[in-house]
């Protein structure tokens, strides 16, 4: 039995700039329906990190891919809260000339360092970004270790995380991330949002002074739309409803290399949590960190070196894996395939982003043996493992056809800003040339910020809600 | 249509007994997830992107009919034989052919090893 078929705000996807939405709008009074593809499921329907995750709450499996050479696997959440449920929850803010030059290059308005300081604090204040209150993961405190032996700047990333009190300062901290199912989507409930989940909207289209969806549970009607569904659900919708100015034709992400490292002690723990530390040096051009390490993520990561894939299962707890996170300035696009369902993703890499690579996993791999590494494994295919003295074995330019990239970061793919050339939507989200039609997402970002871009996706989403409701 | 959707569920299960059998220690292979495992990997088939999900069909139907190569399809051979028709596919210099390599290795390797850590966890509880 359906709830009524229409809504005064009709909010397309429920990750964090959807759930931000919802959630002020709603509780301004407004008539506001949360639309999501995925399933409703809490956050502890499943183990975090683990192949059960995956298949409950990543799109297609996590088997998702921008295809170019060389291809970058990527992952997206398909669930209500959407990426807020399956990321690691590191936050940062937007850095200020990263903000600097959307304002310069896109003509973006209000959206200065000053301009989004409220909306960077009520957002920490309600996912409660903190450090982390005991002892870092060891896997963690080796690149911190290695890195300040080099000289090199390594912060702890504060995280949306509500953490236990526990009395053993030695043990992982416990506690709870702070997704969108766990923080926006309940205040937006109470404010009487209505939530229809395993919805997918397949097109939209005005109809009189209405927006009609038509989704596969049939049509809904709604006055004005915000559409949240990131970098690539977005502009796949817009493209598949005729929409398609400056839509997904600037598709950035974070191309990120992974190495494993082996050590003569133990860094890893079935309970090591998620590692904090990261190295940014040599930011914005690139920047290192510590994944998770989990005996599954580490054999998948062996793929590479099967010759060494019994090292994982003797070894596995002074195993952890780390990455080498580039600033690209390559570009990818989003386009909808006749008689498909799914978006065709692509993505180039430049020369430029080859070498950043290559320079990246080869200083990643000095740290990780500055800080006790006896072995590394880098993710490139038929490359062998590192020792120590050999980091410069490493091609200057990675080559594209044996490195194996992934991201978990994607954006600009309707970028905002006023300079009608390069934009989708203007400075507060609105798509030009359309009326009561906003875009709330990831997508909107500019250029790649070159830090986890959860923080700048949840800030925007509220200035830009807070403007449609005349309260900016 | 149906006789070349049990081709690919059989080359598709050959491919992740014979990946279960060089990928994981002798001690835990004795441990039976094998069909776990190709129900895992079979589903995820599923899953792709439906752009996707033909090309990686059809390069398994090939794979498959690479083997008459050494008389007899790949689902149909002796392990030493599949072991090296992977090892050539693995090193071709054809990007699909490694692709579709690195898509059903890395299935394999995580869904197994899952499971063997779940186990684990279990006897630990």
């Amino acid at each position: 039995m359906f709830e009524p078929q229409s809504c005064e705000i009709a909010v397309i996807g429920s990750g964090p700039g959807g759930a931000i939405t919802a959630c002020l709008l709603a509780e301004a009074g407004r008539d506001v329906l949360l639309i999501e593809e995925g399933a409703f499921l809490p956050l502890e329907s499943c183990a975090p990190f683990s192949q059960e995750e995956m298949v409950q709450k990543y799109r297609h499996g996590g088997l998702t891919a921008a295809l170019g050479t060389p291809k970058v696997q990527y992952v997206e959440g398909r669930c209500v809260g959407g990426g807020s449920e399956i990321n690691s929850g590191l936050y940062h803010r937007t850095p200020p000339q990263v903000l600097e030059r959307w304002r310069t290059e896109f003509q973006v308005e209000g959206l200065g360092d000053a301009d989004l300081l409220p909306h960077f604090q009520a957002c920490e204040e309600a996912v409660t970004v903190c450090p982390l209150p005991g002892k870092p993961p060891a896997a963690s405190l080796k690149l911190h270790q290695g890195a300040i032996k080099l000289g090199w700047e390594s912060l702890e990333v504060p995280r949306w995380f509500r953490y236990e009190t526990q009395d053993d300062p030695n043990l992982p901290p416990k506690g709870k991330r702070q997704s969108m199912t766990k923080t926006f989507i309940p205040r937006a409930l109470r404010a009487g949002c209505r939530l229809r989940s395993e919805t997918r909207i397949n097109r939209i289209g005005r109809r009189g002074q209405k927006w009609t969806l038509w989704a596969n549970t049939g049509e809904i009607e709604a006055e004005t739309v915000f559409i949240c569904g990131g970098a690539i659900q977005t502009p796949a919708l817009l493209r598949r409803s005729g929409i398609t100015e400056n839509i997904g034709n600037s598709l950035q992400l974070h191309p990120t290399v992974k190495a494993i490292a082996q050590f003569s002690e133990p860094v890893n723990a079935l309970d090591m949590g998620v590692p904090v530390h990261q190295v940014k040096e040599f930011a914005p051009r690139f920047s290192f960190g510590c994944s998770i390490s989990s005996p599954p993520y580490l054999s998948v990561g062996m793929v590479d070196h099967p010759e060494y894939m019994g090292e994982v299962h003797r070894h596995w707890e002074n195993m952890a894996i780390y990455y080498a996170m580039i600033t690209a300035s390559g570009r990818g696009s989003v386009r909808t395939l006749p008689g498909f369902r799914d978006p065709l993703v692509r993505y180039r890499l430049t020369g430029e982003d080859l070498r950043d690579l290559g320079d990246g996993l080869r200083k990643l791999s000095q740290l990780l043996f500055e800080a006790g590494a006896i072995a590394v494994y880098p993710s490139l295919s038929g490359f062998g493992r590192l020792k120590g003295d050999d980091g410069d074995r490493i091609p200057e330019i990675l080559p594209a056809a044996s490195t194996n990239l992934m991201t978990v970061h994607l954006f600009s793919s309707c970028p905002m800003g006023e300079n009608r050339r390069l934009c989708a939507v203007d400075s507060f989200g609105k798509i030009h040339g359309f009326d009561n039609l906003y875009i709330a997402d990831g997508s909107l970002l500019c250029t790649a910020p070159g830090v986890n871009p959860q923080g700048s996706i949840m800030a925007i989403a509220r200035r830009n809600a807070l403007k449609f409701l005349d309260q900016l | 249509m149906i006789a070349m959707t049990k081709l690919f569920n059989s080359t598709a299960s050959a491919l992740c007994y014979s990946i279960i059998y060089d990928r994981t220690p002798t001690e835990e292979t004795r441990e039976f997830y094998h069909n776990d495992v190709v129900r895992f990997v079979l589903e995820q088939h599923r899953r792709m992107p439906d752009y996707l999900q033909f090309p990686i069909w059809l390069l398994t139907v090939i794979f498959d009919c690479w083997g008459w190569l050494n008389a007899s399809p790949f689902h149909r051979q002796p392990h030493q034989l599949r072991r090296q028709q992977i090892e050539a596919w693995k090193n071709s210099p054809f990007s699909p052919c490694r692709d579709l390599m690195r898509f059903y290795e890395s299935l394999v390797v995580l869904c197994w090893q899952s499971l063997v850590n779940s186990n684990q966890c279990d006897r630990h509880v």
